[in-house]
């Protein structure tokens, strides 16, 4: 194991002072299931390893507030997936958090962390991205929030500078009665990482919303099928039109996991059912289609 | 014979307790006083010229006792292997592998090993690498062993290290008349082990000699190997296996033995090599395979010649290859009556990992084809897939690979059952399929194992094996086995494994063998202490003769009642003091006319069915349902039969569904590791329903043959053809990753909605 | 803002070991560590006990699942300072007073252990499991287990064990097991 020192600070204040201290290169440790991985092999060396849990103003708790809810920086997947407000109200985001790795890692991982790692198959982002989330973050200068989409910038990289971390990220509730799903296709059954994720969205006044996951450098909105969709998402043509926009909106790569070309065509299939999961939720027939 | 009361029972592993409550000690648990701890520096490039190491940073870090490259070894470098002495203790001058052991680090604790390590510079000139039959047999294809000796003793002049070849009747003429034949090539990927346990091993200095703790399936084989690499008698070299972490194959021969062994010896003190899982991803995997094949047949299906081409792709360094491929190549045909044959096999070697024996030894690979040509078949002369391999299979007594052990099984019956279980011919829905396949192997021919029996001063018995026991229940069988001889409650026999010192000599834990040779062995060893026993009682005149001994419930019937063996003993040999030992041997008969040394103990065959639904969408296969039939003769433990029949099921659904190592062109290993080199879990799996069928028709004890690979062997070709029957697509490549399923069902048309 | 009492309150807090105190097995632990060193690595070599195995080390195949306030985890991947004012239950502690807890038992009898590598990690997600879900479906069963790999059983007889397990469990009076 590379050699570092550790730190568990129980004021944001001690925290930040640590972060920016003279010495660091420091890394904050929530779940630490990259982090403690990503230093073993080597791809992150921190001088420092500073730990979130002690520090009070942190929180796991998922609050249902008036707006919407607020999940703390130390909420664990596993408790995100499981909390009954949040599946009514959010399903995309709970089942997108239920995927993620194992129960183990579910247990330990935080969703702060899956968006601060920012990995373009981060499953929880699509979900987050559909109900335009805030990103509240902390830092020593203060705090700041920040919408999910400009919160991932690209692989691995956020909008975080150095010696911020994020405090809490707000969901705030749709403006009518809705419904989402996400769905995601991997290589096995059990514990794995996505090839395609998507998110989808349908509310009651027709609206829907998608989102994407492992097709673009980071995970996006596919606004220009939204528009489409709008004017009537089971009508054949309309909905044809607007898969077109998903899939032209798509960048993904060829990699050990899937080749370009079937990650375009799971894209379809992965939409489709997202989206008929979603109008099925709020009582509306899937469709022909 | 009086009523059998622990074989065929399903008795409770003797190992049990301490695996559910953590106690059993593997050897990465094991730790000795004053050990060093060695850690590897892997090779970063498949081949490569070594131009330097700068190990100054590693040697200087406190707690480093020593930096070993091949410079520091003595020259010219130590090789081992266990049929060509290849593998050098680390690379010499040239890596063959991405990740070839370049140095080793040994130091006092793990934590200084693992940090010395980073500190090494090696500077490398990277070469060309061959990753694949085609690129390693191209006329100017680096040689990975120029010079080096091949199989045949001949010099190596390409990168082939083995080539057999095997024929009967007259296969030219019989392609001539044929006017149905089968051309076709299929791949077989590159697979590792994945066992759980983490290779590791304890060396440590012994009298002149060396001690090795190690997860070693075969003892003996070990204490040959690190015999001869390090110039030692093999009364110098103790091995003791502990028990394995999962072996299939993959621990039956040295990997990082030997290095430990030698380290121990140049420092004078024990020396522990640990490693992870990853590091597995560097030491072994299964050969590979391409098979063309030829196979003809005549209008109702049967089978007129077979002609076989089976290129296995092996690693850098020979290992058991040549082994392997010689032996699978010899069953080449399969289960089948086969008039005409002809199959050359060879072993190529590469740049990438060593591979070595795993699950079917060849046969997993051989069988892809085989069985696929099968389908093939039934899908041209339009005969069901169960029908044309019922018209193909030999009848009990009949010779069906000439000069071999004629056919031991009631086999169309096992076909049939297994067809049955998985419901052949009942009606399904669309994209639903159903296939079937056959799978066989043969143990070691010639083999030897010999068993000792200690009946000790108050009754109580040690059973000493070469035997190694890796989860497939070994200890539990001998113990089963040698309570029913002696007729003594099986918790009072204690199982004695793999320790060369104590237990006398075993061939191999390999080939599925040990029920049958091991297990005559430990019977033989009972029996002779029965017969002492009875010379015992005749000469206290507790009986009036041998013949007469009754044995039952730990006791010898004589003239005033029962006596206890302990009893027996005290009054033969005094108060505690002796014991007597029984000897038992199994020998494989050996015959120089067979290619392979020797005939067949027995066949083990499995018949596996398979349901799968396909999703046309996305390609997925879900299988509904694997059933496997197994000959096994008796199962002198059906509890534990049943759960290697499952576990070799869905070992074989890893690599027909999910699993494969993928190499770049340089040949460097991209999906090292469990996060990209993905095994079943518990959400992949289907229904499993297993069958045992017992004739009590083997040559082991009881009647037992053999089990443990065979349920590995045709799971791929049973889903490949459900697959066909449930979407209409023919596939030859495995795995049948959700990917490759859907291009196929593209180019075909096949693809899209799902819905009626 | 930050003053240099705050810098120095900072620095003070960074160190290389620390004393940490948690209830292992029901017993309170004090024990100083390294903090580098993993929960696996503390409890396997500090501590001496062996039965949380190590395999893959990056929370992947689940060989060293232990639970941490009532939660399974990858030990492998969860530094030992972190567990300072926890609970931790590792396999030792199941059976009490030398008796087999029961999903131990029922790994016995369904005949769910083969090489043994893999079956303290999935003793402990099962017991998790149990923990929250006293009556879990096949499926439940399933994706508890998703995150332990085994490369022997084919994973069958480990689901059947947990489900029988569970049944005893629940026949079991409450107050003499805690489940």
């Amino acid at each position: 194991m590379v050699t570092f020192k550790y730190a568990a600070p129980t004021t944001l204040e001690d925290a930040f002072s640590l972060l920016s201290g003279a010495v660091c290169d420091a890394a904050p440790l929530a779940g630490g299931t990259d982090l403690i991985n990503n230093i073993r092999v080597g791809a992150q060396s921190p001088k420092l390893v500073i730990l979130l849990r002690k520090i009070r103003e942190l929180s796991g708790a998922i609050q249902e507030k008036q707006e919407g809810v607020l999940i703390g920086a130390l909420a664990i997947l596993s408790e995100i997936a499981q909390h009954a407000c949040l599946r009514r109200n959010f399903p995309a985001i709970t089942e997108s958090a239920n995927l993620i790795g194992s129960k183990q890692i579910r247990n330990r991982a935080t969703m702060a962390g899956n968006i601060c790692n920012a990995s373009p198959a981060a499953d929880t982002v699509p979900a987050l991205l559909l109900y335009d989330a805030t990103v509240n973050i902390a830092g020593s200068n203060g705090r700041r929030s920040v919408p999910i989409a400009s919160f991932v910038r690209s692989p691995n990289r956020t909008c975080l500078a150095a010696g911020e971390i994020v405090e809490s990220i707000f969901v705030p509730y749709p403006a009518a009665p809705s419904s989402s799903c996400y769905v995601r296709f991997a290589r096995r059954q059990g514990a794995d990482l996505a090839i395609v994720g998507v998110a989808a969205f349908a509310s009651v006044t027709n609206e829907i919303r998608l989102a994407l996951a492992a097709v673009g450098p980071t995970a996006f909105r596919a606004y220009g099928a939204e528009s489409i969709w709008q004017q009537g998402v089971q009508v054949p043509d309309i909905w044809e039109r607007g898969l077109a926009k998903v899939v032209d909106a798509a960048t993904p790569i060829s990699d050990l996991r899937a080749s370009r070309e079937y990650r375009l065509a799971l894209i379809k299939v992965l939409t489709a059912e997202a989206v008929r999961c979603s109008l099925n939720r709020i009582g509306t027939r899937g469709g022909q289609w | 014979m009086t009523e059998v009361e622990y074989v065929g029972k399903s008795i409770r592993r003797a190992d049990s307790v301490k695996k559910v409550t953590g106690a059993l000690e593997y050897t990465i648990d094991s730790n000795m006083a004053g050990m060093l701890h060695g850690k590897l520096l892997r090779s970063a490039f498949a081949r490569a010229r070594i131009i330097s190491i700068d190990m100054a940073g590693a040697q200087q870090m406190p707690g480093v006792v020593a930096v070993l490259t091949a410079s520091e070894l003595p020259q010219p470098v130590p090789r081992f292997g266990p049929v060509i002495a290849d593998q050098p203790l680390l690379a010499s001058g040239e890596t063959k592998y991405h990740g070839e052991p370049i140095a080793i680090v040994l130091a006092n604790d793990e934590d200084t090993a693992a940090a010395a390590i980073r500190q090494i510079r090696v500077e490398y000139e990277e070469l060309p690498a061959v990753c694949t039959v085609a690129d390693a047999l191209r006329p100017d294809a680096p040689l990975l062993h120029p010079g080096g000796k091949r199989h045949d003793g001949r010099i190596c002049d390409s990168n082939v290290c083995g080539e057999f070849e095997f024929k009967w009747g007259d296969v030219d003429q019989a392609k001539r008349e044929c006017a149905r034949i089968i051309d076709d090539v299929y791949s077989f990927p590159m697979i590792h082990h994945h066992a759980l346990e983490p290779l590791s091993c304890i060396a440590y200095p012994m009298d002149g000699g060396v001690a090795i703790k190690s997860p070693i399936q075969s003892p003996f084989i070990l204490q040959r190997v690190i015999a001869s690499c390090l110039g030692l008698e093999l009364s110098a070299v103790r091995v003791i296996a502990s028990d394995i972490g999962g072996g299939f194959g993959g621990r039956g021969y040295p990997k990082l033995e030997p290095l430990a062994a030698y380290s121990a010896m140049r420092t004078g003190r024990p020396v522990k090599i640990s490693t992870s899982l990853d590091d597995g991803f560097f030491t072994v995997r299964r050969l590979a395979a391409t098979v063309s094949i030829q196979t003809g047949f005549d209008s109702e299906g049967r089978i007129v010649f077979q002609d076989v081409k089976a290129d296995f792709l092996m690693g850098a360094y020979a290992d058991a290859c040549t082994r392997i491929v010689q032996k699978a190549g010899f069953l080449g045909c399969g289960l089948y009556r086969t008039p005409n044959a002809r199959i050359v096999s060879r072993a190529i070697y590469s740049n990438t990992v060593v591979s070595t024996a795993c699950r079917g030894f060849g046969m997993p690979q051989l069988v892809w084809a085989i069985e696929s040509q099968m389908n093939a078949a039934s899908r041209l002369l339009k005969i069901d897939p169960l029908e044309i391999r019922l018209r193909n299979l030999p009848a009990r007594g009949e010779v069906f690979v000439p000069g071999d052990t004629p056919a031991d099984g009631d086999w169309r019956e096992g076909l049939k059952k297994a067809a049955a279980m998985v419901g052949w011919g009942d009606p399904k829905k669309s994209n639903v399929g159903r296939g079937i396949a056959i799978g066989v192997k043969t143990p070691i021919p010639a083999s030897v194992s010999n068993a000792v029996a200690k009946l000790c001063a108050d009754g109580s018995v040690t059973v000493a094996v070469g035997t190694t026991e890796m989860g497939q229940g070994a200890r539990t069988v001998f113990a089963q086995i040698a309570a029913e001889v002696l007729r003594i409650p099986v918790e009072q026999i204690k199982v004695i494994m793999g320790d060369t010192t104590v237990a006398p000599f075993d061939l191999a834990t390999a080939g599925s063998r040990s029920t049958v040779t091991m297990g005559t062995a430990v019977m033989a060893a009972c029996e002779d202490l029965l017969i002492q026993l009875g010379a015992i009682a005749r000469e206290l005149g507790v009986i009036d003769r041998e013949e007469d001994a009754e044995f039952a419930n730990a006791t010898i019937r004589g003239h005033q009642g029962p006596i206890s063996y302990g009893e027996l003993l005290k009054q033969y040999l005094g108060t505690l003091q002796g014991e007597i030992v029984g000897r038992g041997m199994f020998q494989g008969e050996k015959d120089s006319s067979h290619p392979l040394g020797g005939l067949s103990d027995f066949w083990e065959v499995v018949f596996t069915s398979a349901e799968v639904e396909v999703d046309r969408a996305t390609g997925k296969v879900a299988v509904r349902k694997l059933v496997n039939v197994s000959e096994v003769g008796l199962a002198i433990n059906p509890l534990q039969a049943r759960a290697q029949e499952e576990g070799g099921l869905i070992m074989g659904l890893g690599h027909t569904l999910m699993e494969e190592l993928v190499y770049d062109e340089s040949g460097k290993l991209l999906n090292a590791g469990p996060l990209d080199y993905r095994i079943p879990t518990a959400m992949d799996i289907p229904t499993i329903e297993t069958h045992l069928m017992e004739n009590r028709d083997g040559p082991g004890p009881f009647g037992a043959k053999g089990i443990g690979e065979g349920p590995v062997i045709a799971v791929a070709p049973a889903i490949a053809d459900a697959v066909y029957d449930a979407v209409g697509v023919v596939i030859k490549d495995l795995p049948l990753t959700p990917e490759r399923v859907w291009s196929a069902l593209n180019a075909s048309g096949r693809g899209g909605k799902n819905g009626n | 803002m930050f003053t240099e009492q705050n810098r120095n309150a900072g620095r003070a807090m960074v160190t290389d070991s620390i004393a940490i105190t948690f209830t292992l097995n029901g017993a309170t632990t004090s024990i100083d560590v390294s903090c580098t060193h993993t929960l696996a690595k503390v409890l396997r070599e500090q501590l001496g006990l062996i039965g949380t195995k190590i395999s893959c080390e990056q929370g992947e195949c689940g060989a060293c699942t232990v639970i941490v306030d009532g939660k399974a985890v990858n030990s492998c991947i969860v530094l030992a300072p972190e567990v300072d004012g926890c609970e931790v239950l590792t396999i030792e502690g199941l059976a009490q007073h030398g008796e087999l807890h029961p999903i131990q038992t029922a790994f016995i009898e369904e005949g769910a252990v083969q090489c043994g590598y893999c079956t303290s990690g999935m003793i402990m997600s099962a017991k998790a499991l149990l923990m929250e879900n006293s009556d879990p479906t096949d499926l439940d069963i399933r994706e508890a287990l998703a995150g332990n790999l085994c490369r022997c059983t084919g994973y069958q007889r480990i689901v059947r064990a947990v489900s029988s397990a569970a049944k005893k469990l629940q026949t079991v009076d409450a107050g003499s097991m805690k489940g």
